[in-house]
């Protein structure tokens, strides 16, 4: 009986553990969460960007700059890491920057430095622009989606596995754990 | 598996533990901003380990050079923003360094060799600034002021 209990209790947790990963992630959409096949690093593009020409990416991270024209929009973007959701995660670490150019307005005060986004699209061509006296070489991607996260929600760099709450987790427990309540 | 877990945990607290490793070997403790302002002659070609916070990170074509103003560093090298400034200097670095990474505010600490004097002005002041060509550049991370007992992550740029 109480191993019925148990096992029962064991489903439940387990159900109600997938519930909260799904409900964090629920709010993303899909076309943020998953990557693009093949996927490059930014590195990867900046060194060879003749190979990458009209390649599929998903890249994001913290704005620096948005400009507007009549046509366009470009928000040039420092590069950071992304979590398996797609989200930026802040760090030191930078692959470096890239110009996201969409034909879309985005209103510059809310697309503002600082920010984290993700944008999807594909690398349209490389332009060089300079930072000081240096010239550097910006991978422009023509995006087809992006999102902007909310500034209240802080990047996780992982998701949360199971023993994070409780390091003592066991998989197998409702079956030999603890053996003095099997009858 | 519950050992492995510990294990890795232990892990991750000594991963996060380690203080940048400056060579020290070769610094010259005695050298200030304002003492090889003073006698750069004598000071020049002499290792440093400078730190502080930085004021402003300007892009040169093939480098990078990092404004900071100085203070104390403690025995891990970290810049003691409490205590009395010890004066500007210039961070020579080779290649590009972000300059939204390496943003006015952050505390960075250079082991280097002292190459020159430079001339600039604050405000309306003349201002002689040494030069460091950095040979190994630490860029602390935000928090570890307040958890600097404890961890310490950053990056660092060995040449």
């Amino acid at each position: 009986m109480i191993t019925y209990i148990h096992r029962v209790s064991f489903l439940f947790g387990l159900l109600f553990s997938s519930l909260l990963l799904v409900s964090c992630a629920s709010h993303i959409p899909e076309y943020i969460k998953t990557p693009p096949a093949n996927n490059p690093d930014l590195e990867q593009v900046r060194a060879s960007p003749d190979k990458f020409q009209s390649q599929a990416v998903r890249w994001g991270g913290v704005i620096l700059e948005t400009e507007n024209t009549n046509e366009a929009t470009s928000i040039t973007i420092l590069a950071l890491r992304l979590n398996s959701y797609g989200q930026p995660i802040a760090a030191d670490n930078t692959p470096g920057r890239f110009i996201a150019k969409t034909p879309a307005f985005l209103e510059p005060a809310v697309y503002a430095r600082d920010r984290m986004i993700t944008v999807t699209g594909k690398v349209l061509r490389v332009e060089t622009r300079q930072v000081g006296e240096f010239s550097y070489d910006y991978p422009v991607v023509q995006v087809e989606n992006h999102y902007l996260w909310s500034k209240e929600v802080e990047p996780s760099d992982y998701d949360i596995p199971p023993w994070w709450y409780d390091p003592w987790f066991d998989p197998y427990h409702p079956y030999y754990y603890p053996r003095w309540h099997h009858h | 598996m519950r050992l492995v877990l510990l294990l890795f945990l232990c892990g991750i607290l000594l991963a996060c533990s380690s203080a940048p490793k400056f060579d020290t070997s070769q610094v010259d403790r005695a050298l200030t901003p304002k003492s090889v302002v003073a006698d750069i002659k004598t000071a020049q070609g002499k290792t440093a380990l400078w730190g502080g916070l930085i004021l402003e990170t300007k892009n040169l074509k093939q480098a990078s050079q990092i404004e900071v103003l100085a203070y104390p560093l403690d025995s891990d090298g970290w810049p003691q923003s409490e205590r009395e400034p010890l004066g500007r200097f210039i961070i020579h670095h080779s290649g590009f360094l972000e300059p939204a990474t390496y943003a006015q505010g952050r505390t960075v600490t250079v082991l280097g060799v002292v190459s020159q004097t430079r001339s600039g002005k604050v405000g309306e002041t003349d201002y002689t600034y040494p030069v460091i060509n950095s040979t190994q550049l630490h860029l602390w991370a935000k928090d570890s002021r307040q958890n600097r007992s404890r961890f310490h992550f950053g990056i660092g740029i060995q040449l």
